[in-house]
């Protein structure tokens, strides 16, 4: 025989979406910034989102790691780590197009910069009078000198970037962009015709222009 | 306190209100802007979401048209078999190919003379080092040095060592020419065609001589190699199935970089036209270019790649028609 107990009425569980809500903000709040890898061999790093808007300040390479710390349209500002040993100058922050980025496989060690090497430095080394190009160079009374200067000639890493820079080359873009004049180039041209006036008019000559004056700067 | 207040302490809805005060109070600011920023990204998220399923979806109906990653395009491995270096060029190491691309070089500059200009020399190798570094060989250290010559012609040493004429460079009348020419020869490096023709060379060699390692040949035999490897470069050894794999691997490499794709295309096109202009007739191997040409158009639109303009040509008169010798006078 069984005793049918009546049981207690339960109350109504409102506090369980408030739980939910209290534990949805907490994760929220605890969220930290996102891991990815660039996908690409190397991409620009700019100031602002946007590849005519700011500059570009930097550049990322084939696996390097980038933390997603927040984002706008298609890009995302990233913190990345950079050589420098003072803790002020040791992360950098900047835009990258969401297009370069993927998730980070496990396991998959970071691949190495495209071009790693300082100049002609790290190039095999030549060893002089003993080397079979030198000797075939003696025989047929070639100078071979002028081979050996050229391979001085190699790029630094920093100089290859400054070449691509300057003719915005080798980034990562699903369509070029028009190539109507931007505005640093507006500005330039601006600069350029009052210099133009300033020649022809020395004695109104007035101060720089001040992107002219950067750009010297920076030369 | 009264009791209904005491219950209302009790009860869990209080208390998760209470944590979520606390938790709020801790940061004000930070948290709730993390928040915010957090709504905003997931709000963000679920747009472009939605977005890319419109696209997908009208790509698929028809209504769009298909976005074409060609750079993308431009990164596959290709599958034609020319397009793959010979296999026995790959039994050398970097260092022997160093080696033998250095000898080939200076044979080559012992025949023509070195034009000396050292910016011009760099800015060339600049435009190498770049197309090479986003290449399938982009450790290799390429090096580029002017003949004085003013024949149209560009040698490509193994190793690296590319040689090009003034009358060459004359031709080119904007960067991305200048690179498309540069790709092609990069691109016959990278496939190692010129160390094919030196390893068919060597196995001509006595019986002792063909097994003995590159850098313990005995110097006659080294040296009567590497001339004869630089001779085989000047008459133009090149077989069609070569340029053509060259060519490809030279476009994809100026898509890459973002120069014009038919950059390549518009320096044969010149060439072709001076050649016209110098002699009032085409060129013996008029057939090759058209031939090349239309394998250039074809690789091209198999990239899907859009004229892009990408040419400057201010840059290259800076620092490559500025810098030449003035033409000599014809007789």
């Amino acid at each position: 025989m069984t005793q049918d107990r009546v049981q207690p009425r339960r109350r109504p569980r409102a506090w369980l979406p408030a739980l939910g809500l209290v534990v949805l903000a907490a994760g929220l709040a605890c969220a930290g910034p996102v891991a990815q890898v660039l996908r690409l061999r190397c991409a620009p790093i700019h100031s602002e989102p946007g590849f005519e808007k700011g500059a570009t300040t930097d550049t990322a390479y084939l696996g390097q790691r980038l933390e997603v710390i927040d984002r706008k349209d298609d890009w995302r500002k990233v913190r990345y780590e950079t050589e420098k040993v003072t803790q002020a100058e040791k992360f950098k922050e900047g835009w990258i197009h969401a297009s370069a980025l993927a998730e980070p496989q496990a396991g998959a060690a970071p691949a190495s910069q495209p071009w790693v090497r300082d100049g002609a430095a790290s190039l095999p080394r030549f060893d002089g009078e003993h080397s079979k190009a030198a000797r075939h160079a003696e025989a047929r009374k070639l100078k071979l000198a002028g081979i050996l200067d050229l391979e001085q000639l190699y790029p630094s890493a920093k100089d290859l970037d400054a070449f691509l820079k300057e003719g915005k080359l080798g980034l990562y873009r699903t369509d070029w962009p028009v190539l109507a004049p931007t505005a640093a180039a507006k500005a330039s041209e601006k600069s350029s015709k009052t210099e133009k006036k300033d020649e022809k008019a020395p004695e109104k000559k007035t101060a720089a222009p001040k992107d002219g004056g950067k750009q010297e700067g920076a030369k | 306190m009264s009791p209904r207040l005491r219950h209302a302490f009790r009860t869990p809805a209080t208390l998760a209100l209470l944590a979520a005060l606390f938790l709020i109070g801790c940061q004000p600011k930070e948290t709730a802007r993390s928040m915010l920023n957090d709504v905003g990204t997931l709000s963000k998220d679920a747009i472009s979401a939605t977005e890319r399923l419109a696209t997908k979806t009208g790509e698929s109906v028809g209504l769009l048209k298909p976005q074409v990653d060609y750079v993308a395009n431009a990164w596959k491995p290709r599958v034609s078999p020319g397009d793959a270096p010979p296999p026995e060029a790959l039994s050398y190491s970097f260092a022997e190919e160093r080696e033998i691309g250095r000898a080939v070089a200076a044979d080559l500059a012992g025949r023509y003379g070195l034009y000396n200009d050292e910016k011009l020399a760099r800015y060339l190798t600049r435009i190498a080092a770049a197309l090479a570094a986003f290449s399938e060989r982009p450790e290799l250290p390429v090096c580029v040095g002017v003949l004085s010559s003013e024949d149209v012609r560009i040698f490509e040493a193994p190793g690296g060592y590319v040689l090009v004429t003034i009358g060459a460079l004359r031709i080119a009348e904007s960067e991305s020419e200048l690179a498309g020419l540069l790709a092609a020869a990069i691109s016959h490096v990278n496939l190692r065609h010129a160390l094919a023709a030196f390893d068919r060379l060597r196995k001509e060699l006595p019986e002792g001589a063909r097994k003995t390692p590159v850098l313990e040949l005995a110097d006659e035999n080294f040296s009567a190699l590497a001339g004869r490897t630089a001779s085989w470069l000047v008459k133009d050894g090149h077989t069609p199935e070569q340029v053509r794999a060259a060519d490809r691997a030279a476009t994809d490499l100026q898509v890459r970089l973002g120069y014009e794709p038919g950059g390549l295309r518009a320096y044969l096109t010149r060439a072709n036209l001076r050649q016209k202009e110098r002699h009032g007739t085409q060129a013996p191997d008029y057939e090759s270019f058209k031939t090349r040409c239309a394998d250039l158009d074809a690789r091209v639109a198999e990239l899907q790649a859009p004229a892009n303009g990408h040419n400057l040509s201010v840059r290259s008169r800076r620092d490559c028609t500025a810098r030449l010798p003035a033409p000599r006078s014809t007789p």
